[in-house]
């Protein structure tokens, strides 16, 4: 693969961003004087800014440039990520569960766990999200290093300390604030570098129609029926008729259900957004507001995907090819950077590389603030020193946030050891979060669940995860950390299969353990409850100002709806 | 708020905008007018943002 050049343009757009995102945390830091400032934003954020970071804290760059890579590997099914999954289950916590995180005065997901059911649930998930989060903000580390050291030359280490220490002087010094304001930054350089893109490519291939017709030839060239890689839904009746390997069942209820709704509705990383915001109004605005952007983001980040497969694999040419792997394979994963250098002159060049290392540095910023948080009060807070002051709390958070980079940066390195590491954070996500989401089904919406049914109902959701995923194996893999590690009993057409059928299982197991042990169980009385479970909780009263968060939910819903109607 | 988020998501883009249209000000080809498009809807984009908050109540 050819290296890229920068011209003094791209570096000079490159230190403008790197200047801002500094002195942002240098002017935070004066106004960052509390422990709730540090990890609350001092629970003063509008709803528009929670609501453009709640939809960037999950903009990673891995992310950006997985969905493209997706796009093309898999077509325009990849918006299935948006519009079946990620969009119903943001107006879901918006509409019914901020109220209980919000109104629970809880400071983090764990601790609701607390307030609703017990300790041991909350230290189940205060730990297993803290490793998480690290092991997470390590790879996006890891991942930024391989980028610049493959795509500019830039030295590894030298790319990663770098990065690093950007993001540990804005965290460190403002807080969530800070990493809030940059997520926002991020999101509207994301919308700049890559909207000239999509423009630039759709004009190559003759627009949306020229696109469609080389997709079609491209999709009855792999064997599918035309239409198959601009098609939702039409060609999901059995898993062989599209290139993700998965049929619709498995799609609406493994995506569509366990996993989106796992992730936006009880990630922290993205409900401790909603949660900064400076009212409960405000707090159930946060994932609506997001949902009208996110809803637009497939255009801005699968369509270039389609527009890279189209150019390689289609007729008609366009001078683009996407690079092949060692084993002759396409390297799906160099899309975006390959469109930037394709597309782009010294100078949008710039923008384009800017967007991509703030989505790298703002996820791994967002994984740190979450970990800290989680760390000082659910863990730390809870284990090692209850009842300290505020400023030794305050002190604390700034120090974890040292230690989560610092551990992060090994993570990073851990990662270069490992060829499938980023595979085995896939894998976590579903371990942890898919379980997760049944026992916040019940806890919200069931009074009589209790701590016993949701500690072993999460435990039991797990293991019943790495037990599908140690019997099952995806198509063309051998076994190991692809699955099948306890011998093969069923094969998917492909690795996606795989994870939502894991996923599913993993929802279902904690779902009806939780729901059984519940029932031999002693709950609690109803007024501990109150606040914290739906039926015994007041419905919130918007305050007047704006659309009702119902109708809002309704006309987003309305839309989304029609999208997949559109492009069934 | 500490710092008012429009205010300084405006000068972002109007420091990145200014200096796209400047560099395909002094350079030729269909690179340079892309740069000056695009460089130009950013500074427009970077006003709009410096208007708001002038005129929009602080936040």
């Amino acid at each position: 693969m050819d290296r890229l050049v920068l011209a003094p343009i791209d570096y000079s757009i490159l230190l403008t961003y790197t200047l801002f995102v500094l002195g942002i945390g240098w002017i935070l830091k004066e106004k960052t004087k509390t422990s709730e400032d540090f990890f609350h934003s001092g629970h003063g954020m509008p709803a528009w800014i929670a609501g453009l970071a709640f939809l960037s804290a999950n903009l990673g760059a891995q992310e950006v440039m997985g969905m493209a890579a997706s796009g093309a590997k898999y077509g325009l099914m990849t918006s299935h990520f948006y519009w079946a999954g990620a969009v119903p289950a943001m107006l879901f916590v918006g509409v019914f569960m901020m109220p209980f995180y919000y109104g629970s005065k809880a400071r983090s997901v764990p601790e609701y766990l607390r307030l609703r059911f017990d300790e041991k649930t909350r230290g189940l998930n205060a730990i297993s999200f803290a490793a998480m989060t690290v092991f997470s903000s390590g790879v996006s580390l890891y991942a930024l290093g391989l980028l610049l050291s493959a795509l500019l030359g830039w030295n590894f280490d030298a790319s990663i300390l770098v990065a690093a220490a950007i993001v540990l002087v804005y965290v460190f010094f403002g807080g969530l604030t800070s990493a809030i304001y940059n997520e926002v930054l991020q999101f509207f350089l994301i919308v700049a570098g890559f909207l000239p893109l999509v423009i630039a490519g759709l004009q190559d291939v003759g627009g949306w129609g020229g696109l469609v017709q080389r997709l079609n030839a491209v999709a009855v060239k792999q064997g599918f029926a035309a239409g198959t890689y601009t098609q939702l839904w039409r060609h999901t009746g059995d898993a062989s008729q599209n290139p993700m390997g998965i049929e619709w069942i498995g799609l609406g209820m493994g995506l569509g259900f366990v996993l989106s709704f796992g992730y936006w509705c009880t990630d922290f990383l993205v409900v401790q957004r909603a949660m900064a915001a400076e009212s409960m109004d405000a707090a159930r605005r946060t994932p609506l507001i997001a949902a009208f952007p996110k809803m637009i983001f497939p255009f801005l980040v699968i369509v270039p995907g389609l527009i890279a497969i189209a150019l390689t694999l289609g007729d008609g040419g366009g001078g683009f090819k996407l690079p092949a792997k060692a084993d002759g394979t396409l390297n799906y994963d160099m899309t975006i950077p390959m469109m930037l250098a394709h597309y782009f002159p010294p100078g949008l060049l710039g923008l384009g590389l800017t967007a991509l290392m703030a989505s790298f540095m703002s996820g791994m910023a967002g994984n740190v603030t979450a970990f800290n948080t989680v760390f000082t009060y659910d863990i730390y807070g809870a284990y090692i020193r209850p009842g300290a002051t505020d400023e030794h709390y305050l002190k604390v958070g700034r120090y974890t946030t040292i230690a989560g980079i610092a551990a992060s940066v090994l993570a990073a390195y851990a990662a270069v050891k490992f060829n499938n590491i980023m595979d085995l954070l896939q894998l976590v996500f579903a371990f942890v979060n898919a379980p997760l989401f049944g026992t916040f089904l019940l806890g919200m919406f069931w009074k009589r669940a209790t701590g016993h049914g949701a500690f072993w109902g999460l435990l039991l959701g797990t293991v019943s995860a790495a037990l599908h995923h140690g019997l099952t194996l995806p198509a063309h893999s051998v076994p190991g950390l692809k699955g099948g590690w306890l011998g093969v009993v069923a094969h998917y057409p492909s690795e996606m299969a795989q994870n939502f059928w894991t996923a599913i299982w993993a929802f279902s197991v904690c779902f009806v353990a939780t729901f059984v042990i519940s029932l031999v169980t002693a709950p609690r009385p109803d007024e501990e409850l109150r606040g914290l479970v739906y039926s015994l909780t007041d419905k919130p009263k918007s305050d007047g100002r704006g659309m009702r968060p119902e109708l809002v939910a309704a006309i987003i819903l309305a839309t989304v709806g029609a999208l997949n109607l559109y492009f069934w | 708020m500490a710092l008012d988020l429009r205010i300084v998501i405006g000068r972002l883009l109007l420091a990145i905008g200014v200096q796209l249209v400047l560099y395909g000000f002094f350079t030729e080809g269909h690179g340079a007018s892309m740069n000056m498009g695009w460089g130009g809807g950013i500074v427009a984009a970077g006003v709009i943002f410096h208007l708001i908050a002038w005129k929009g109540k602080a936040v």
